[in-house]
């Protein structure tokens, strides 16, 4: 079992405007591994995120030191269009393009270029295979994805990252708006679909951060100051046997 | 390569969307320049004051520029009342049922009767059954009809701009609907109505068909509002049609000009508004 | 606020002024057609809507010609404007900056709000000469017609649209800005799909304004009342025909007008009816 590092995030501040949000990340993301980011809410977990495949600076004008490194190379160095088609973003809010279900998965492909029947016909089955969704949805490919319920268009969303067969996909509180059965098949989605990506999940519902996760990165503000790390590493040794009394208090829910 | 191709594709579309927007800002800049850089000698006050004269027209616009202010502001001083009363009645009383439904349908389906259409039943309606002949107020109760849906729509919205807090703060203190409205809402919502006013008097300045033959041709100032008279709009038509282009161009200036000034006056009333609202609210 | 059921004076009053608008309406209707009818009982409607030949002095009154070269320029002037007043759109809300929107805002409001009858001058000054010179011929006819309601529907397939682009949700954006979509793909996957219906009501909208359009079609068409045979022949269209003839006609000649005239109510009618239920579907 090979154990190389994919995400590597060393010395990370990010400020919004002349405010510092985050300070002094490090942690890394080992390849077919899911990683949960927790902390209370506002401690820029999203924030930190959405750095990775640089969404952040479509949505608000952030500023970031330090290195985040995609195999070994910082991601400022890539195409931030090419590297969106190799981390996968799912947000929390489940969305479809008002278009069908295929064309909601066939979209990715589409953008770079693909457009025979037949090779997007294969994209669309495997990845709504690997969304779990095909069985559901194969007889309703034409029908329009508006209809499903929050739970498949999230799931559909994943189909829709999958086609771009992305390295890294990211959940950004994915599951926040769903029902605990579509949480649950979420949940056993990204334990499958390590096998071929690598997972980093932004979580507040630290039950889910101890079920699902491999490794836990854990984040928090001190009054008027900046997030940090304070404590990254297996999910079970945080959960069971944490070394920072904070880390404790906090998942045993005593404060945050 | 297709990740090549899609950013080339990018860029071509950005720079076809700026070169739309060229087009659009040129296509005005040099539709105003080249009218009014033949028809500038407009600005004299001979061309201003005096009456035209002769078989071709010379001399100047007076009695058309009275003949357009005059319609304008009759048809604003009819619509203004009707147009606001109703956004009144639209904001603030009307619920979302059928009859307020067809209501509004009707309103759109006022704005979209041709303009010509409108004289058409403002010659018959006005001018005949009524027996106002060419005149005045045939010309204002026809471009009346043409501008109210324009005047409700805009009181309207401006209405609802209203923050609730303002009328519950009003009732709060014992206040009546009625004064509410009138003494809350209404000053309140004064610089959209304007905006509103201003909009429907570039409309009704400048329209030609609806005043055709409703209004008439007669080059005369009118004096009572059952007199005719041309407005500067059916003078350049006129002009235009009859060859008589150096006179029109003159025409055309000062009704461009004066349109021109109601499109300022309704712009800076609404950023100036907005400001104050802003303020107020902070 | 509700106070009581009861029915204040004022508001009676008010309600009284909002329907003006619905009796204005109506008399139009009734007018119009009533004026017009005649015509209906005499030669019948299937011969007014598609006789071919317009020679009010010979009694003959086939509206075929006018119908359809006011189709054409509907056509013609949609299609030319349209691209243009989507594209000025899309520019507008997802590409310009502050500042150079609201100048753009206030060229697009300008524009709506230049006279017609200063189009039809500039399109006899400008338009007709060019005309000329590219097409042969006089100059007038469908083409300068054409360009020049381009020109005049443009602000509102730009104002109609622009509000539909602007109302799409920002996560539609976001799903494609994800997988890597470039600033013109996000539009094209993402943005342009929600806003069609919108985009659509504009067009429809505009064309509204276009098959009423009179004085700058009047003066730049050529005016003769046959069938359109090319677009750099003259030709004419029923409101300018209106607004030309009503100067003289009199008997069968000024009935036939006004029917004319209540063809093209009826036209301006089904284009708000499909305007607004294209426009209400998806809510």
């Amino acid at each position: 079992m090979k154990t190389t590092t994919l995400l590597e995030v060393s010395k990370v501040n990010i400020h919004y405007g002349t405010n510092c949000v985050l300070e002094d990340i490090d942690f890394i993301a080992p390849a077919h591994t899911i990683t949960a980011i927790i902390g209370p809410s506002g401690c820029g977990k999203s924030t930190l995120l959405r750095s990775f495949n640089r969404t952040n600076e479509l949505i608000t004008k952030t500023r970031r030191t330090g290195d985040i490194l995609l195999e070994g190379r910082e991601i400022n160095d890539y195409d931030p269009l090419d590297l969106r088609a190799r981390v996968g973003m799912i947000f929390q809010k489940p969305a479809v393009l008002p278009t069908t279900i295929y064309e909601n998965v066939a979209v990715g492909p589409r953008l770079y270029g693909t457009r025979k029947k037949s090779e997007l016909d294969e994209i669309v089955e495997e990845s709504l295979t690997g969304a779990s969704l095909w069985k559901e949805l194969k007889d309703r490919l034409h029908k329009r994805a508006e209809q499903l319920s929050g739970g498949q268009k999230q799931r559909l969303a994943i189909a829709r990252t999958l086609a771009l067969k992305p390295e890294i996909i990211l959940f950004d509180e994915a599951t926040a708006s769903l029902d605990p059965i579509s949480t649950q098949k979420i949940e056993d989605l990204m334990h499958r679909l390590k096998e071929t990506t690598t997972i980093i999940i932004a979580t507040h519902n630290m039950k889910q951060a101890a079920r699902a996760s491999d490794n836990t990165l854990f984040l928090m503000a001190e009054e008027g100051e900046p997030s940090r790390v304070v404590e990254f590493g297996p999910t079970e040794l945080i959960f069971t046997n944490p070394k920072v009394e904070k880390t404790e208090l906090y998942i045993t829910g005593r404060f945050g | 390569m297709t990740s090549v191709m899609r950013k080339i594709v990018d860029r071509m579309m950005f720079a076809l969307f700026i070169f739309i927007a060229a087009v659009v800002t040129a296509f005005l800049v040099y539709f105003i320049f080249y009218i009014v850089s033949r028809g500038y000698t407009a600005f004299s006050w001979t061309f201003l004051s005096t009456a035209p004269h002769g078989i071709k027209m010379e001399g100047g616009v007076l009695p058309m520029i009275v003949s357009s202010v005059y319609l304008t502001l009759l048809t604003l001083l009819i619509a203004v009342p009707l147009g606001v009363g109703g956004g009144i009645y639209l904001a603030e009383y009307a619920g979302k049922g059928r009859i307020v439904e067809s209501i509004r349908f009707a309103i759109d389906l006022l704005s979209s009767v041709p303009s010509i259409v409108f004289g058409l039943f403002g010659l018959v309606l006005f001018v005949q059954v009524m027996g106002l002949k060419y005149s005045m107020l045939a010309g204002a109760l026809t471009l009346t009809l043409m501008v109210l849906p324009i005047i409700l729509k805009i009181s309207e919205e401006s209405f609802r701009a209203v923050p609730d807090a303002y009328r519950e703060a009003s009732l709060a203190l014992g206040a009546t609907k009625e004064q509410t409205i009138f003494r809350v809402v209404l000053p309140t919502a004064i610089a959209g109505i304007l905006t509103g006013a201003i909009l429907a008097a570039g409309r009704a300045f400048g329209e030609t068909a609806a005043v055709l033959y409703t209004a008439g041709m007669a080059p005369l100032a009118p004096v009572s509002p059952l007199e005719g008279g041309r407005t500067l709009s059916v003078h350049l038509y006129l002009l235009a049609t009859t060859g008589h282009l150096e006179e029109a161009y003159r025409v055309a200036v000062v009704l461009l000009v004066i349109i021109l000034l109601f499109n300022l006056a309704s712009n800076w009333i609404m950023n100036r508004y907005r400001r104050k609202f802003v303020s107020e609210a902070i | 606020m509700k106070r009581s059921r009861r029915v204040s004076p004022t508001q009676a009053v008010l309600f009284m002024m909002t329907l003006i608008s619905v009796v204005g309406l109506a008399l139009i209707f009734f007018f119009v057609i009533r004026e017009g009818y005649p015509i209906f009982s005499k030669v019948g409607l299937g011969k007014f809507l598609l006789g071919r030949e317009w020679l009010p002095t010979r009694g003959l009154f086939g509206a075929l010609p006018l119908i359809l070269t006011s189709l054409m320029l509907v056509v013609g002037s949609v299609l030319v404007a349209t691209p243009l007043g989507v594209g000025l759109a899309i520019y507008m809300v997802e590409y310009s900056p502050r500042p150079v929107r609201r100048f753009l805002k206030t060229i697009v409001e300008l524009l709506a709000g230049i006279p017609s009858v200063i189009f039809g001058f500039f399109g006899i000054t400008v338009f007709i000469p060019l005309t000329r010179h590219y097409f042969g011929s006089s100059g007038f006819g469908l083409i300068p017609a054409i360009v020049v309601l381009a020109i005049m529907i443009l602000p509102t397939i730009t104002a109609v649209s622009g509000d539909a682009i602007r109302a799409v949700p920002r996560e539609n954006r976001l799903i494609v800005q994800a997988l890597g979509g470039t600033r013109w793909q996000t539009v094209r996957r993402g943005v342009l799909p929600s806003a069609f219906r919108g985009i659509i009501t504009g067009t429809i909208l505009a064309e509204g304004r276009a098959i009423g359009e009179t004085m700058a079609v009047l003066m730049v068409l050529g005016n003769a009342p046959m069938m359109p045979k090319a677009l750099n022949q003259p030709a004419a269209a029923m409101p300018s025909q209106i607004a030309l003839d009503m100067a003289y006609a009199t008997g069968d000649h000024r009935v036939a007008l006004f029917a004319l005239g209540a063809v093209l109510l009826v036209f301006a009618a089904v284009l708000i009816f499909a305007a607004r239920r294209v426009g209400r579907q998806r809510r």
